[in-house]
């Protein structure tokens, strides 16, 4: 990798992990209402004011990474460890997979996360846990569908002929030679669907939608910023700057290796 | 015989897709938390009693075993028949017919600024030198970061209020459904723009290329009548498909533009828990996706035989 | 080379940018004097009487209209010149206006009274108005004169008789059997003319209307959900103005008065009451002295300055007493649980729940002071409230987790008693006190919470005995004795009177004069500005 794209590459990581920890540095309590101190400019105790219930905004700003990036995080790791074994093995199913299977799986897949979304808050509401069911959901059967075909296309190539030849089995042939190198597909997937994710978070909960009640999140600052936009005009960069930077952050992250790979 | 095998299972692929998706939000919306029953009554009465519920229950058939209800709707689906919306009483399929042609305007709008946009974008990233290059490539980056209602608010922001060039509300004929679209298509047309730049750059190494300019053509032949037409075609299946994508995600738009189409309606019903519209939007975005998918699948197959003679395998 | 493909396409981005923003916008007719207002959901079937929809409440009284209004603390004459009692006020009688016809030319009568109040009588949906539903019968005496009869006198009945959502009065032509009503046929001012989904709803003047005459030939509802978009259309002057706090929030109200050129009112008369149900069944909240401690632990004050900048005054009571409310004027209550944290501390040591130093919240037999708190989360305000009260109850000691529900939800939760504190404001004010009481008889928070109290039975009694009087010594005695029984339990904590705010363009409206049922826009309060 060239030197540009490694540093690249380190900055947004960099980014993403102060978005998720960030909260550790957090200034003050970013639940604590003080109702009559609502509304103020920046100043040395609250370095981005407060908000309309007297909140310290950078606060909140830091608590909505850690809320939303656990979700996302959370959720692409747990996926990835069991959805990628899943997918792996069903693409290299000796026998033709059934036609209904793989039809089922194209359905299921055809859906966006949206919809998905769409369908779980209709039935229990709004709340985090919904949202992450959802997410979750959606995501776990796209990536058992890409690893699968990403596996079918391996095991068409000529090292798998020779490696079988030379008597591995199956199970060697997946992780060791298969995995590597659909790896990192895999991952500039979830990096371009963690953008996606937080994006849809933001918005759901912008439109009241959101995780729930003592759940801070960057969506519903948005929405609160917007109201008081003629007394505090800055409140509503905070959040959007930090969600800003945090989606691309990843966005870079899914495109970077890409053009090497390529 | 593939032909025919392949057919055979888009065919499946488009009933499976209903039915799950169909059964997927059925299970869901009766387990939920909230008694459809309940809710029916509370909405027809200020103060139900038990004995109420129950008989509406018994009416509208909510006592019946799961799998009779989720036949009974299909029964009905088959016959146009989506029962009546939650909120407005009326029958749900008039209130989705009604909403849908807003939403399938300002996509397809969207969708031609974006193809358009696209290349030109494409191309131009291509085009730049080093310096520009590095530049417009943060740009459309930042463009694909940056959530959707907060473009249309501030575009609504500038456009009407400051400059008063276009109403909040009441614009008539085609400018109606032109904002919307621009902001819809705003990032979309960012993201093809990088992938299409990204083909260009990979044409660049074919052999014909270095073919056509020992030939002599001029660059912008080159550019315009080779390079981008075998660089779109990689990208056309996963753009068509991007448009049924986008139905789903417009809702937030036409809210910020008082423009009362599918999403909108999506976002209401999900908001005031419209069981049988859910239902029903659902579905119909199960459609879009399922006609899309076979529009782009198909034009897939038509370019990947034209395509044949390079020997290269289109995605 | 490459330059001059790139100089093409850059002209050609720049030219199709200018060309795609520099389409007209849509140019609004001069020549009749047309009034802009502003509605945040669709006005075609929330036009009709049967689903109360809060945004209709913009447009209402525009089309329709009651038989009598209640003015300045009054009733005034509207449909009806004049009305009198019997005796033992069991018999209502109306004397009709003449003259007056329906939208459609129906003729305004004794018989099309008759056939509007059956219609509302059969309806489920208008049992607990009582005034309605217990009709023993009905009257003509001839064209224009009507009774109604009762079996007992109640003191709410003509205040649901002339409720807008309840009983204005429609073409007889429109009662359909089903009760589905598609078409908007009143009385009123303006008629119901045109509605064009999604973009705008047109009233037309009423050339034929009996009353006086209106400045504006045309009145525009113009759709626009996005509290925001609306903002900018009432900026940018295709709207003239947003009425109703279903439209405006107190930020939005703020936001409204900085923008030159708009102006806005808040009236004095207050609405209704913003009140918090503490549940007397829930096991944490079953003694008495702890929900007295929670009623003292609320700093009603700082809640009204931080969610309404003021706007909003402080409830003591559950009705502002001494203001001329009739019945309630001159009641005396007990016990006032005024803000005292250091009370509500030493109440809650007394009551057994010590503080645990380390997690700051009180405990007794190892079990924490969590209550649960839930509300309906359509309004904006009540998620506010819940999180101000929750960090006050936290200053005592107190736990609390706040539950924003979905409406349907919200009831049902509150109505089966799965909740320690609920947000459950009481009624319009032309309903009170009666109509909060009345609904203590049904499933409803407060009444779930009573369910639990040894001596609910003689409240209820009282609740039965207020709906079949109206002697003034006894409804005195009722009321008092129902206001003190909820305060002194503690079940009801009222804490704001709402306000139902109105903003618009000085150069279309000079001034608007409420009418006294403020949830509800009347034209005929608009002075116009020259």
């Amino acid at each position: 990798m060239k030197k540009s794209e490694k540093i690249s590459i380190g900055i947004c990581v960099f980014l993403i992990l102060l978005c998720a920890f960030g909260a550790f540095f957090a200034p003050n309590d970013p639940q604590k209402v003080d109702l009559l101190g609502k509304l103020q400019g920046p100043s040395s105790q609250y370095p981005f004011g407060t908000d309309a219930m007297g909140r310290c905004v950078l606060s909140r700003v830091l608590y909505g990474g850690r809320t939303t990036l656990v979700i996302v995080l959370f959720s692409s790791i747990l996926i990835l460890l069991t959805g990628l074994p899943i997918g792996l093995l069903m693409g290299s199913a000796r026998k033709k997979t059934s036609l209904l299977g793989e039809s089922l799986l194209n359905a299921a897949t055809a859906l966006p996360p949206i919809a998905y979304l769409i369908v779980f808050m209709g039935a229990w509401g709004s709340g985090a846990l919904t949202t992450m069911v959802a997410i979750a959901a959606s995501l776990f059967l796209r990536v058992i569908k890409l690893a699968k075909s990403k596996t079918e296309l391996e095991y068409a190539k000529a090292y798998i002929l020779c490696a079988t030849a030379a008597g591995a089995s199956r199970l060697r042939l997946l992780f060791i030679h298969i995995l590597p190198n659909i790896l990192r597909d895999i991952i500039l997937f979830l990096c371009l669907s963690c953008a996606e994710m937080i994006m849809m978070i933001t918005s759901f909960s912008f439109m009241g939608l959101g995780l729930g009640d003592d759940t801070i999140d960057w969506g519903t600052m948005i929405l609160d910023a917007q109201k008081v936009a003629y007394k505090r005009p800055d409140m509503i960069f905070y959040p959007i700057a930090v969600m800003f930077l945090c989606t691309l952050a990843f966005n870079i992250l899914g495109q970077e290796k890409r053009a090497q790979h390529s | 015989m593939k032909r025919y095998r392949s057919m055979i299972r888009r065919i499946m692929e488009v009933i499976l897709t209903f039915f799950l998706v169909s059964i997927f939000s059925f299970i869901l919306m009766r387990v939920s938390p909230v008694d459809p029953a309940t809710a029916y009554a509370r909405r027809a009465m200020v103060s139900p009693t038990p004995e109420q519920i129950q008989e509406l229950r018994v009416e509208l058939g909510f006592d019946k075993p799961l799998v009779i209800q989720y036949a009974d709707w299909v029964h009905h689906a088959l016959h146009l028949d989506f029962g009546k919306s939650l909120v407005t009483g009326r029958p749900a399929l008039t209130e989705l017919v009604q909403s849908v042609p807003l939403t399938i305007k300002v996509v397809l709008i969207a969708a031609l600024i974006e193809a358009a946009g696209a290349i030109l974008a494409g191309c131009l990233l291509y085009l730049l030198p080093k310096a520009g290059r590095v530049i417009a490539g943060f740009l459309t980056l930042a463009a694909i970061s940056i959530p959707g209602f907060y473009v249309a608010s501030v575009y609504l922001e500038l456009f009407a209020t400051r400059l008063h060039w276009i109403s909040v509300v009441g614009n008539s004929g085609i400018s109606r459904f032109i904002h919307p679209a621009v902001c819809l298509a705003l990032a979309p047309m960012c993201f093809y723009a990088r992938l299409i730049r990204n083909e260009l750059q990979k044409e660049e190494q074919e052999d014909y290329v270095f073919y056509e300019r020992c030939r002599g053509l001029s660059e912008k032949r080159i550019l315009f009548f080779h390079m981008l037409p075998h660089g779109l075609i990689a990208l056309i299946p996963s753009f068509l498909q991007n448009i049924g994508l986008t139905i789903a995600g417009a809702a937030i738009i036409e809210r910020v533009f008082s423009l009362p189409g599918l999403g909108y309606l999506i976002i209401d019903s999900v908001l005031n828990r419209d069981t049988p519209m859910i239902h029903l939007e659902v579905l119909f975005l199960a459609l879009m996706l399922v006609i899309t998918n076979i529009v782009s699948d198909l034009a897939q197959d038509r370019l990947l035989k034209r395509n044949l003679t390079r020997g290269e395998n289109a995605q | 080379m490459k330059k001059r493909v790139l100089a093409a396409l850059v002209t050609a981005a720049g030219i199709s940018l200018s060309l795609s923003l520099a389409l007209p916008a849509m140019a609004e007719e001069t020549d009749k004097k047309v009034l802009s207002i502003a509605t945040g959901g669709e006005l075609d079937t929330s036009m009709s009487q049967l689903l109360m929809q809060p945004y209709s409440l913009t447009a209402k009284k525009l089309i329709y209209e009651t038989l009598l209004v209640w003015k300045d603390g009054a009733y005034e004459p509207c449909l009806a010149e004049s009305y009198e009692w019997n005796d033992d006020q069991t018999a209502l009688t109306f004397h009709l206006r003449q003259g007056v016809t329906f939208h459609d030319g129906e003729p305004f009568n004794a018989e099309a009274v008759k056939q509007n109040m059956e219609y509302r009588q059969a309806n489920e949906l208008f049992a607990w108005q009582l005034g309605v539903s217990r009709i023993a019968s009905i009257d003509v005496v001839d064209d224009y004169t009507i009774t109604f009869n009762y079996e007992v006198p109640y003191l709410g009945t003509i205040d649901d008789i002339i409720y807008p959502d309840v009983c204005s009065m429609i073409s007889p032509k429109t009662l359909s059997e089903d009760y589905v009503i598609t078409e908007f046929v009143g009385t009123g001012p303006y008629v119901y003319s045109e509605f064009v989904k999604g973009e705008y709803t047109l009233f037309e003047k009423n050339e034929n209307y009996w009353g006086e005459e209106l400045p504006f030939d045309q009145v525009i509802a113009k759709y626009i959900p996005d509290s925001g978009s609306r903002l900018k259309a009432l900026e940018n002057g295709e709207v003239d103005l947003i009425y109703g706090s279903s439209l405006l929030t107190y930020d939005d109200y703020e936001q409204a008065l900085s923008i030159p050129g708009i102006a806005g009112q808040i009236p004095d008369l207050d609405e209704k009451t913003r009140n918090i149900v503490a549940n007397a069944g829930s096991e944490l909240l079953s003694d008495v002295r702890v929900r007295q401690a929670v009623a003292m632990s609320i700093d009603k004050e700082a809640i009204a300055a931080g969610l309404t900048y003021g706007h909003e005054k402080v409830a003591e009571n559950l009705y502002p007493l001494g203001e001329n409310i009739p019945v309630i004027d001159d009641v005396e209550m007990e016990n006032q649980w005024t803000y005292d944290p250091e009370a509500a501390k030493a109440l809650l040591d007394e009551a057994g729940w010590v503080m645990n130093e380390d997690t700051g919240i009180r405990e007794k037999d190892g079990k924490p002071l969590s209550l649960v708190f839930t509300y309906a989360n359509e309004s904006i305000l009540n998620a506010d409230m819940a999180t101000a009260v929750k960090s006050q109850l936290l200053e005592v000691g107190i736990d609390v987790t706040t539950s924003g529900l979905e409406q349907m939800l919200w009831w049902q939760t509150d109505a089966m008693g799965e909740f320690d504190l609920s947000i459950w404001d009481t009624n319009a004010r032309v309903f009170e006190p009666v109509g909060y009481f009345n609904t203590y008889q049904i499933s409803t928070a407060a009444s779930a919470s009573m369910s639990a109290l040894p001596d609910v039975d003689e409240l209820l009694d009282h609740v039965s005995r207020m709906q079949a009087t109206v002697d003034d010594a006894e409804l005195h005695e009722i009321i008092g004795f129902i206001l003190n029984y909820t305060n002194n339990n503690v079940v009801d904590i009222p804490i704001m009177y709402t306000k139902e705010p109105i903003v618009y363009n000085t150069a279309v409206v000079k001034e608007y004069d409420f009418f006294d049922e403020t949830e509800y826009f009347d034209i005929f309060g608009i002075t116009a500005a020259e």
